[in-house]
């Protein structure tokens, strides 16, 4: 369910990291819990970002919610069609609706990161309380 | 001192003393190859009948059937018949300059009153005489500015009026100084965090205009404080000084300048106005213009006399505070006697007047649907329109109606395409206010009508 | 109706068939409720284009009784009471004396010395010590909402839905009028109110039937498409009509000229509580103007965001959200009252930037006649 390729955060994050680039999104289970998502908002392309630090927002009708970068570095590229079509994040939120793309700084930072295993595990925890 | 044309014995007596006698003998020491020769191309004169039958056929072209919301600068208000009646007095129409000041006391005294008045409503220390216009008014403040910090960049709000940035411009292109202009928020005030970034420690001078060139009313506190805390001077230009009577000019403020026009001079296709410039005392060794001061004479009576002359021209030259070494004494003398006849509690009347007659307007135009006011922000008798649609268009429909509906922004901001200036002062009358929403209510319908037309199945949203 | 998990939160008696849906559960005024079953936006459109079935069991119900009834009521809402016929209803407020509400509320004539009102779920116990506290005509007052459930059906296809279980005539009854009835074989009292802005109706019945009318309604509305809706589509619903929502656009400190309820207020129907403040109000002006906006540029206004005009923070939105029909970004807020007009800006505060919202005329939504 969780691609193996990712790695995720406890905010429901995951990044999927290529040398030393890293592109991020939000997980499945993050749109399911925020319901229908209406509104994105988003660094532009050169801003910079910080591991556990918020870089955006995602909206759904009833609730705002940050986004919190799983790494450290700079913004290479941002996926503009969510502006024109946040619902792809319901529909596609580990794929076709990427948040942005980053330069690593610190490539270090993802060795503190969930596995897919380990994600799946931790939210089947969470459910259950 | 009244103006008196020589008779031609006093010419020959001024000849004969002189050792010459004929004018070209005066004259003779302009070299003969840089002389004008022949005639110049001028129709021959006229005589009194023709003369008059000319002007009335100039002026037949004009009218004056059209309900004016054009401002911008510019500010159609009415004009008490005493101001004319007053202005054309002889010792007035035709005084001359004042630097003998025994023969030209009453000028002296008046423009003493101008300063006075100006002081007043901007609660300035002191004021000159009168400069040009606004425009000239806010650069001789720039350039002021720059003597005072002997720095050299000026920082300008985009919403300072377009064409007196234009005339700023050509006064600082050969002085090597940069200019940098600060864009507005969406609100339509000084947008602070551009602001903060434009700051530099070489910043002298930070020009804000309130009412703004948007009829919006800029809000000091936040501004001044920064400018001041880079070592930079703020100058506050006012466009439309009726303004003052109900909004309170910005205290931190070290120059206010601006057009007084709106006092009694008509609008007259752009000129003759007269600029005014105030600003604290212990600037005023730097303040440009003529600066009339009291004192007494040698019999203890009161008198008045041009002060402060080391400033000027014709002492110091190049090191004076300005080239221009006049004032617009009939102008500034016009809006003495306006401000005079209204007096402080009339002209606050005609300023609430006019801020009602504008929010009216601009109420009842936000309602025509496709059409809204932007920029959420307090203004006083001026403000923007975003037309229902295309805006040269609604301008050519408000015509037929005898409406000149306003400025159509976007030659000056192109960002705000189909956006209109509209001032409303005392000179509209309600039924003129609602002839014009009538117009934009219809303009609006049309287009919702042929936008229908060409969507037979959708609905167009207003 | 209430029932209690262990201490906590109440639950209506359909707690666990909502449950039971997949229904995403919240706590709204000590109540848990469904925020939404298979999507805010999926069951706001399904009221404004078919139907919506509504669990308010938590709204309370308040009976006022006998000989003093009518005298009590008038001198303790805003509204003029003596106006209902039987069977008649009207939108009021709980006043306060500073001309603010306690609680808005919809008041219903069951007969002459018979009257019940319907408040809201936070508000019912401080409504009912309101109301005692004030009781000195001396009329009967039961805190009777443990004896009710009640369900809102709404939406252009209520009343064919409605019409196959229930041999009420509901073309007679008109808006904001009402009548005992059987519904699903169950007696209770059939209303055609509502807060969505859409036709519709609220039914009030015996809690024990709870789950069967749920589920009877909803399989007679199988067909129209019929859906449960849940608080989240509830709020956008009334948002979009532009209603109030006490918190929010009421409170103590609002007055009802303040949050344009001036209309529902009836100056000469005699004295009643916050009158003299509401008649000073009218003459002096209000501090304050509700406004209706909708968002000029991207971004969304929501609760308690802080609104700026002229650099100068003016006053905070009351309510706002997307919304999912118009398919825009509206909002309520107060602003000053001289700053309140159509078409005019404002600036909304979301997070580190300012965003441009518009002014329009209320509502936002009006349901095609």
């Amino acid at each position: 369910m969780y691609p193996e390729e990712f790695q995720y955060t406890k905010d429901h994050e995951w990044i999927r990291v290529d040398g030393d680039t890293g592109t991020i999104g939000i997980t499945d289970h993050a749109q399911k819990e925020l319901g229908d998502i209406v509104y994105v908002e988003l660094p532009k392309s050169g801003d910079a970002v910080t591991a556990a630090e918020t870089f955006g927002t995602v909206e759904s009708v009833k609730a705002v919610s940050e986004i919190y970068s799983p790494v450290t570095g700079e913004v290479t590229a941002v996926n503009n069609k969510l502006q024109e079509h946040p619902e792809l994040l319901n529909s596609d939120p580990h794929a076709g609706a990427w948040l942005i793309r980053v330069h690593l700084s610190e490539p270090q930072e993802v060795e503190k990161l969930m596995s897919s295993e380990q994600y799946e595990a931790y939210i089947r925890e969470a459910e259950s309380q | 001192m009244r103006y008196l044309p020589n008779s031609p014995r006093s010419r020959a007596e001024m000849l004969r003393t002189l050792g010459h006698s004929s004018i070209e003998e005066l004259f003779s020491q302009i070299p003969e190859q840089i002389r004008f020769q022949g005639r110049l191309d001028l129709p021959g004169p006229l005589s009194e009948q023709e003369i008059l039958e000319f002007f009335r056929q100039a002026a037949s072209q004009s009218t004056s059937e059209y309900a004016s919301l054009l401002g911008a600068g510019a500010y159609s208000h009415f004009r008490p018949a005493a101001v004319d009646a007053l202005l054309s007095r002889g010792e007035f129409f035709t005084a001359y300059t004042p630097y003998q000041a025994e023969l030209a006391q009453g000028t002296l005294q008046a423009m003493f009153e101008f300063q006075t008045l100006v002081a007043q409503l901007t609660g300035m220390e002191v004021s000159n005489a009168s400069l040009y216009d606004g425009s000239t008014a806010t650069t001789e403040a720039v350039l002021m500015a720059l003597r005072l910090t002997r720095r050299n960049r000026v920082v300008v709000a985009r919403t300072l009026h377009p064409e007196y940035r234009e005339v700023m411009a050509t006064y600082l292109r050969h002085l090597g100084t940069e200019v940098t202009e600060v864009p507005y928020s969406p609100a339509g005030q000084l947008d602070i965090a551009a602001l903060k970034k434009a700051l530099t420690a070489e910043t002298a001078v930070v020009v804000v205009q309130s009412p703004n060139f948007l009829g919006v009313i800029e809000r000091f506190g936040e501004v001044a404080e920064l400018v001041h805390r880079s070592g930079a001077l703020l100058v506050v230009t006012v466009t439309e000084p009726l303004s003052l009577a109900v909004v309170k000019p910005p205290a931190e403020a070290d120059i206010i300048c601006g057009e007084a026009q709106s006092f009694g001079v008509p609008v007259a296709f752009g000129g003759p106005y007269v600029g005014f410039l105030a600003t604290r005392d212990k600037f005023v060794r730097q303040m440009p213009g003529r600066l009339v001061g009291q004192t007494v004479d040698t019999q203890g009576r009161r008198g008045f006399v041009l002060t402060l002359a080391t400033r000027e021209q014709h002492i110091r030259r190049e090191k004076a505070t300005s080239n221009i070494c006049t004032n617009q004494s009939l102008c500034a003398l016009a809006a003495t006697i306006y401000l005079c006849l209204l007096g402080k509690q009339g002209l606050k009347t005609l300023a609430e007047h006019n801020l009602a007659q504008a929010h009216y307007a601009a109420s009842r135009l936000a309602t025509v649907p496709g059409a809204c006011v932007p920029f959420a922000s307090p203004f006083f008798n001026e403000f923007v329109v975003k037309a229902p649609g295309n805006a040269e268009v609604l301008l050519r429909d408000l015509r037929q109606e005898k409406i000149l509906g306003g400025v159509n922004l976007e030659r000056f901001y192109p960002e705000l395409r189909d956006h209109l200036l509209v001032c409303v002062t005392e000179t509209v009358n309600k039924a003129a206010l609602d002839r014009m929403v009538r117009v934009y209510k219809e303009f609006s319908g049309q287009k919702q009508a042929r936008a229908a037309a060409s969507h037979p199945v959708g609905q167009e949203k207003a | 109706m209430a029932t209690l998990a262990e201490s906590g939160p109440k639950r209506t008696a359909l707690y666990s068939v909502h449950k039971a849906a997949g229904a995403r559960m919240t706590e709204f005024g000590g109540w848990e409720m469904p925020i939404e079953y298979t999507g805010i936006t999926q069951e706001h459109l399904a009221v404004r284009t078919r139907a919506g079935l509504f669990d308010v069991s938590h709204m309370g119900e308040i009976t006022v009784r006998g000989p003093k009834a009518l005298a009590f009521l008038q001198s303790i809402t805003c509204n003029d009471v003596s106006r209902l016929s039987d069977h008649q209803a009207q939108y009021s407020a709980l006043m306060y004396s500073e001309g603010s509400a306690v609680d808005d509320c919809v008041v219903h004539r069951m007969g002459e010395n018979d009257y019940f009102i319907c408040v809201n779920a936070a508000n019912t116990n401080k409504d009912f010590a309101w109301l005692v506290e004030h009781n000195s005509a001396g009329a009967e007052l039961e805190n009777v909402s443990r004896q009710y459930s009640q369900l809102a059906l709404q939406g252009p296809r209520a009343t064919a839905i409605l019409t196959k279980v229930t041999d009420a005539d509901l073309a007679s009854i008109r808006t904001y009028w009402f009548t005992p009835a059987r519904c699903c074989g169950v007696e209770g009292i059939l209303a055609r109110t509502g807060y969505t802005g859409e036709d519709g109706f609220e039914f009030y019945f015996s809690p024990e039937h709870s789950v069967h009318v749920w589920s009877t309604l909803l399989e007679a509305g199988k067909d129209e498409g019929l859906q449960p809706a849940g608080l989240g589509a509830r709020n956008t619903l009334r948002l979009e009509a532009g209603y109030a929502l006490y918190g929010h656009e009421l409170d103590e400190n609002t007055t009802l000229l303040e949050a344009n309820l001036g209309w529902i207020c009836k100056l000469d129907k005699g004295e009643f509580l916050g009158r003299e403040a509401l008649l000073q109000q009218r003459e002096e002006g209000v501090r304050k103007k509700l406004v209706g906006f909708e968002m000029a540029e991207p971004g969304i206004a929501r609760d308690g965001y802080p609104v700026w005009i002229g650099g100068e923070k003016v006053g905070q939105v009351t309510s706002g959200s997307p919304a999912p029909f118009l398919k825009k970004n509206i909002g309520l807020a107060f602003v000053p009252p001289e700053a309140a007009q159509p078409g005019y800006e404002i600036m909304i505060e979301i997070r580190q930037r300012q965003a441009r919202a518009r002014q329009v005329i209320l509502p936002f939504y009006r349901r095609p006649k």
